[in-house]
């Protein structure tokens, strides 16, 4: 249970390489899957990597899945510069490179907003804004306490109630953990919905946009 | 553009591709048909179009459209080029949106950043990937999709796996009964 097939992924894929990542129990996650409609177009903003097993998972539904890979993104190392907000949201629109019109129906954050201090995050909730709709519903990693620290890892998708969790190549970037009362001030266009504490501190939430 | 055939010129690579010029995960498109290889020392700006297949180690800046055959872009090929094959296997590095009408392959080594339009997507691990994904599976995979979401089972959870526990929960708006997508 605490290893996954990895390898491949995709309708109909191949054999899978050996285990290279642990999971995690989720029981929010379900709840977001329960409310997608099989006969209409889902729209996904996964903020981190493309993995095997997520592209696996929503390969089951017809969708738009928009990998953004904000993990790697030059824009968590401006944050730490002499950039403004309005700049920073300027380089996140440019990079997260959205077709205008997308509208995303489920967006996965992982634990990406607390790699974004409290200006790269308001600059974060800016930019995405017009690709949200009233119902967007979204997925985070908070913190109950400011001590709690993030690993540098990178998450996927294994089944609806099961997160992948495989340590990220690469030095980690600096991290600023957001408790569950900052981040609903700093990420304005979401309201958590739901939250759960997990036993290494951190806090599972579900959100749904606040347009 | 890749009548290679008829040139009576020596090209310095435009021969049927070998197993070792792909990675071995890559079975060569002459298992279907013949095949045009772009070579390593090959530089293309243009448009390319044509009834086979094609392999590319080489760089090709443009657009590619081999609509009923296969293009491989293997380890050392760069592509900056949309795409559109029946099938698209790549182990090197496209910048580009991608249509592969029956599939699309990103082998570990394949670095892309586009948008890619496939009723089936393969994904090996360690692949780089930026952009959007269109899947549509079908009507078998959408009667799988209506089956109940299963729930956890606490005795089959293995000890390295995190259990969670509620610490704030009771959102009207989780009352709504409203589908994600619309509809």
């Amino acid at each position: 249970m605490n290893s996954l097939n990895t390898g491949t992924a995709g309708v109909g894929f191949t054999p899978a390489q050996p285990p290279l990542s642990r999971t995690q129990q989720t029981l929010l996650f379900p709840t977001l899957v329960k409310k997608i409609n099989p006969d209409r177009r889902l729209s996904v903003l996964e903020i981190g990597p493309a993995l095997p097993e997520t592209i696996a998972f929503f390969s089951q539904y017809k969708c738009r899945l928009h990998f953004a890979a904000m993990y790697t993104d030059p824009v968590l190392k401006m944050q730490s510069e002499e950039y403004s907000e309005a700049e920073l949201a300027e380089e996140i629109t440019r990079s997260l490179d959205f077709k205008t019109g997308t509208r995303f129906d489920m967006c996965l954050f992982w634990d990406f907003l607390n790699y974004l201090d409290d200006k790269a995050l308001r600059a974060f909730n800016k930019a995405i804004k017009p690709y949200l709709h009233k119902t967007t519903r979204a997925h985070a990693f908070t913190v109950r306490t400011l001590s709690t620290s993030f690993s540098n890892q990178q998450y996927g998708i294994e089944q609806a109630h099961m997160f992948s969790i495989r340590p990220r190549q690469g030095k980690q970037a600096r991290t600023t953990p957001h408790t569950q009362a900052i981040l609903v001030n700093l990420l304005s266009n979401f309201d958590i919905d739901q939250g759960m504490l997990l036993p290494d501190g951190r806090l599972e939430v579900l959100m749904t946009a606040s347009l | 553009m890749f009548d290679k055939h008829r040139n009576s010129k020596p090209e310095p690579k435009v021969s049927q591709p070998q197993a070792d010029n792909f990675t071995a995960t890559a079975s060569t498109p002459a298992a279907s048909g013949r095949a045009a290889l772009i070579g390593p020392g090959i530089r293309i700006n243009g448009d390319i179009s044509g009834d086979e297949n094609l392999v590319i180690e080489g760089k090709v800046e443009g657009k590619i459209r081999l609509d009923l055959h296969q293009v491989e872009v293997g380890q050392t090929g760069c592509v900056n080029a949309d795409i559109t094959a029946k099938v698209i296997k790549i182990a090197g590095e496209v910048r580009g949106d991608i249509n592969g009408t029956e599939k699309v392959i990103i082998l570990r080594s394949g670095n892309v950043h586009g948008n890619i339009v496939a009723p089936r997507m393969t994904l090996e691990d360690g692949a780089i990937f930026k952009g959007s994904i269109d899947m549509d599976p079908g009507e078998e995979a959408k009667a799988t999709v209506a089956a109940p979401v299963k729930k956890p089972v606490e005795k089959a959870v293995d000890k390295a796996v995190e259990k969670p526990k509620v610490v704030a929960s009771g959102n009207p708006k989780e009352n709504k009964s409203y589908s994600l997508n619309g509809g």
